[in-house]
């Protein structure tokens, strides 16, 4: 263990100020980052965090808050403990009718409905890792009868071995895209057209496991259209279910 | 002293200051540590307990006599004539009694607690004290907690500024 330093180890041993922390409120404990460092090294650790979790609960996340009085701005992430109490407020992260898609590691992932944004944030620092326009961005208030494209499915998973995380969206056209996180262009690349069978869009997120993608097939809710992250390709055979 | 009831198991404790506390093997046992210590055989007549004088180490044996199921600190066996909600009652009021030390012997108790593994006195002074921390000002947490700020002064407008939010 690296605490210590020059403190009076006799009074303020890694062990107590570990247990009063992981039983503090987190606000109060993302305060305390800012009392010394061996304290934000304690609060930053992984066990820290695991013993804070088991004590406290998982956080919920609310992406859709909407202020009236703030109708651009005041869309923002809200993260509440279990009773309630927002815990922590990411401007800017959230949105209208925003709905968490994936919490996938540290990371969580929110999408609007249907040409509505994505972002992918960190909770921890509060920092927005990826941030994806509408698909084909019109301004509806001057053009309320455009045609506009939008995605009618949107996934997020990481692929394997490579581990890269990765976005997938299914157009209303059929075609696919693809948003590779870390990629300095931040662009969506055409990934190869679908199969014969169309993935179903009103039955909530894709799941990924170990790098593939499945997709609910349309018209028939048992059996799972599969897609290669790794890869970016789409694998030839459904999953037929029971 | 030795042999205060019959049947009853007595264990030494010794503190680094030298002084010896003899307690029956079931108010010891109250501690997980200790409790390890005489199922694996490891301790003989007499236990050193390190890094808790004699001071803390009475007032631990204190909560672990009065806390030790069935026997209440008086020796008798009460739970046979109080109801348990009445018992549990009762010592909710003698702990509240208990923890009305200064912060230096509070913290002592929360490392004696911690190390001596008594998950009720770890709750009773580790809640204490976050009762009186969560809302102190990180000034008063250094102070109370004996921790000194090392951040420079930029280094610590950075961290203010990355967790801003929690001082709103």
């Amino acid at each position: 263990m690296t605490y210590g330093g020059d403190m009076d180890t006799v009074s303020s041993p890694y062990h107590a100020i570990f247990d009063i922390l992981s039983r503090t409120p987190v606000k109060s404990v993302c305060r305390f980052r800012c009392v010394s460092k061996g304290w934000r090294d304690l609060i930053s650790s992984p066990v820290f965090a695991a013993a804070h979790r088991s004590r406290h609960g998982p956080l919920l996340v609310d992406a859709g808050s909407f202020e009236e009085e703030e109708p651009v701005g005041g869309r923002d992430m809200r993260l509440m403990d279990m009773d309630g109490n927002v815990v922590r407020v990411i401007k800017g992260a959230g949105g209208y009718g925003m709905m968490c898609n994936t919490s996938l590691d540290d990371l969580i992932c929110v999408n609007g409905p249907s040409c509505g944004g994505v972002n992918v944030v960190n909770p921890a620092t509060g920092e927005v890792l990826v941030t994806c326009p509408q698909v084909d961005v019109v301004d509806r208030d001057a053009f309320p009868f455009a045609a506009i494209r939008y995605h009618t499915i949107f996934g997020f998973g990481h692929a394997v071995p490579s581990g890269e995380y990765k976005m997938v969206r299914v157009l209303d056209d059929d075609t696919c895209e693809i948003l590779t996180l870390g990629d300095d262009d931040r662009c969506w690349r055409k990934a190869h057209a679908l199969p014969e069978v169309h993935p179903c869009s009103r039955r909530g997120s894709p799941v990924t496991i170990d790098g593939i993608m499945y997709f609910l097939v349309e018209c028939n809710n048992h059996s799972l259209l599969c897609f290669d992250l790794e890869s970016e390709q789409w694998k030839p055979d459904v999953l037929e279910g029971p | 002293m030795a042999t205060r009831e019959a049947g009853k198991k007595m264990i030494m404790l010794k503190s680094p200051d030298g002084m010896e506390f003899e307690v029956e093997e079931a108010v010891a046992m109250e501690s997980q540590t200790i409790r390890k210590m005489i199922e694996d055989d490891c301790a003989d007549t007499a236990i050193l307990i390190p890094n808790i004088n004699s001071k803390i180490l009475s007032r631990v044996i204190e909560y672990c006599n009065k806390h030790v199921p069935t026997t209440g600190a008086t020796g008798a066996a009460a739970s046979d004539t109080v109801a348990p909600a009445a018992l549990a009652e009762d010592l909710k009021i003698w702990d509240a009694e208990f923890i009305k030390v200064n912060r230096a012997t509070r913290f002592d108790l929360i490392q004696a607690a911690s190390y001596l593994n008594i998950k009720g006195l770890l709750d009773l002074t580790s809640q204490t004290t976050i009762d009186t921390i969560s809302d102190n000002s990180l000034e008063e947490i250094r102070s109370f907690l004996s921790t000194k700020n090392d951040y420079l002064p930029e280094e610590e407008q950075t961290i203010r500024r990355e967790n801003q939010w929690a001082f709103q």
